[in-house]
């Protein structure tokens, strides 16, 4: 039986919408940056390269949506390899359309050129399918700590949320897909 | 929420499934329900130890846990193995939106322990018959554009 996709693929997009234009924008007004716990801190130190005025949430954004693409196109070509594995990744696949979709929309419009999943990070689908599953499940595996990385990382509280939820959302999927693998 | 706030709700929360763990799984047949009585065991233990782990973390911030009430409303009746997974699935998907608050409202390690126990509570929730979401432990207050 396949596992089930999410129950709410539509997501709180409005809400989500407002969390990178918020950042965006007090990056852009004050050049200051906002931390989780409420206090206002001065600019980050010179080691973390970003461009002036865009905030750092965005450029966290942009490397999720490179990270969940990357899975998302092993998981398309695998399916696309191996058919009989359409329904049983049929959860991740929409989880990942939906998650990247709504980071794309939360990214400003000048940066979204940025916001690509790059080419060049293609991993082999194995011949066969067993095998083929494995990478997949691998590769999700994998996902979870990129994304939990990220929301550590991430200045605004509500956008550390986001990325939690959607690694969280990737381990709901693992466990019904593998769930002798859903464990750490 | 500022963190100590944000610490203090999710200890509030874990006193809630503790004592609701605790009462699911005397209410639990070993004998005749060994898979949920032993979910319900672990999941008893694991909030336990959580608890626990907050308590510590809140003193060492300076501040006084907040303290467990006397008892706490039963999601339902807890009486049928369907009452039973349907509490447990409250439970967690109560303790999820908490984590999540707490992600939000914390940094560095204390936002890094949320993450991993909003990771636990959105997959035990399948276990207790939940179904996969989009985006566990954040709040729904808006859908479409």
């Amino acid at each position: 039986m396949p596992p089930p996709t999410p129950e709410d693929p539509g997501l709180p997009r409005r809400a989500v919408l407002g969390i990178l234009a918020a950042g965006a924008v007090a990056a852009v007004a004050g050049g200051c940056t906002t931390s989780a716990s409420g206090h206002t801190a001065g600019r980050p130190p010179a080691v973390v390269r970003r461009p002036r005025g865009v905030s750092p949430d965005v450029a966290l954004a942009v490397a999720a949506i490179a990270r969940i693409g990357i899975v998302a196109d092993l998981l398309h070509r695998t399916v696309a390899h191996h058919r009989g594995l359409r329904h049983q990744l049929a959860g991740l696949a929409a989880l990942h359309a939906a998650h990247l979709q709504l980071l794309r929309e939360a990214v400003p419009a000048d940066r979204r050129a940025a916001a690509r999943v790059p080419t060049g990070h293609r991993g082999r689908v194995p011949r066969r399918q067993q095998a083929a599953l494995a990478a997949a499940v691998q590769a999700e595996r994998d996902l979870r700590p990129q994304l939990e990385g990220l929301a550590v990382r991430a200045e605004s509280g509500e956008f550390a949320r986001l990325l939690a939820a959607m690694s969280a959302a990737v381990a709901q999927q693992l466990a019904a897909v593998a769930p002798e693998k859903a464990v750490r | 929420m500022k963190p100590l706030a944000a610490l203090q709700a999710t200890l509030a929360g874990e006193h809630a499934a503790v004592w609701i763990y605790g009462v699911l799984g005397a209410q639990s047949s070993q004998s005749r329900t060994p898979g949920l009585f032993d979910e319900l065991s672990t999941a008893y233990a694991l909030h336990r130890k959580r608890r626990d782990q907050l308590e510590v973390t809140i003193s060492g911030l300076d501040a006084q846990p907040v303290a467990a009430q006397v008892s706490y409303a039963l999601p339902n009746p807890a009486r049928t193995t369907a009452q039973l997974r349907a509490a447990a699935l409250q439970v967690e998907q109560r303790l999820a939106d908490v984590y999540g608050q707490q992600v939000q409202s914390t940094t560095h390690a204390q936002r890094r322990w949320a993450i991993a126990a909003l990771d636990d509570c959105a997959v035990r929730q399948l276990g207790f018959g939940g179904s996969p979401t989009g985006l566990p432990g954040m709040p729904i207050t808006a859908t479409g554009g």
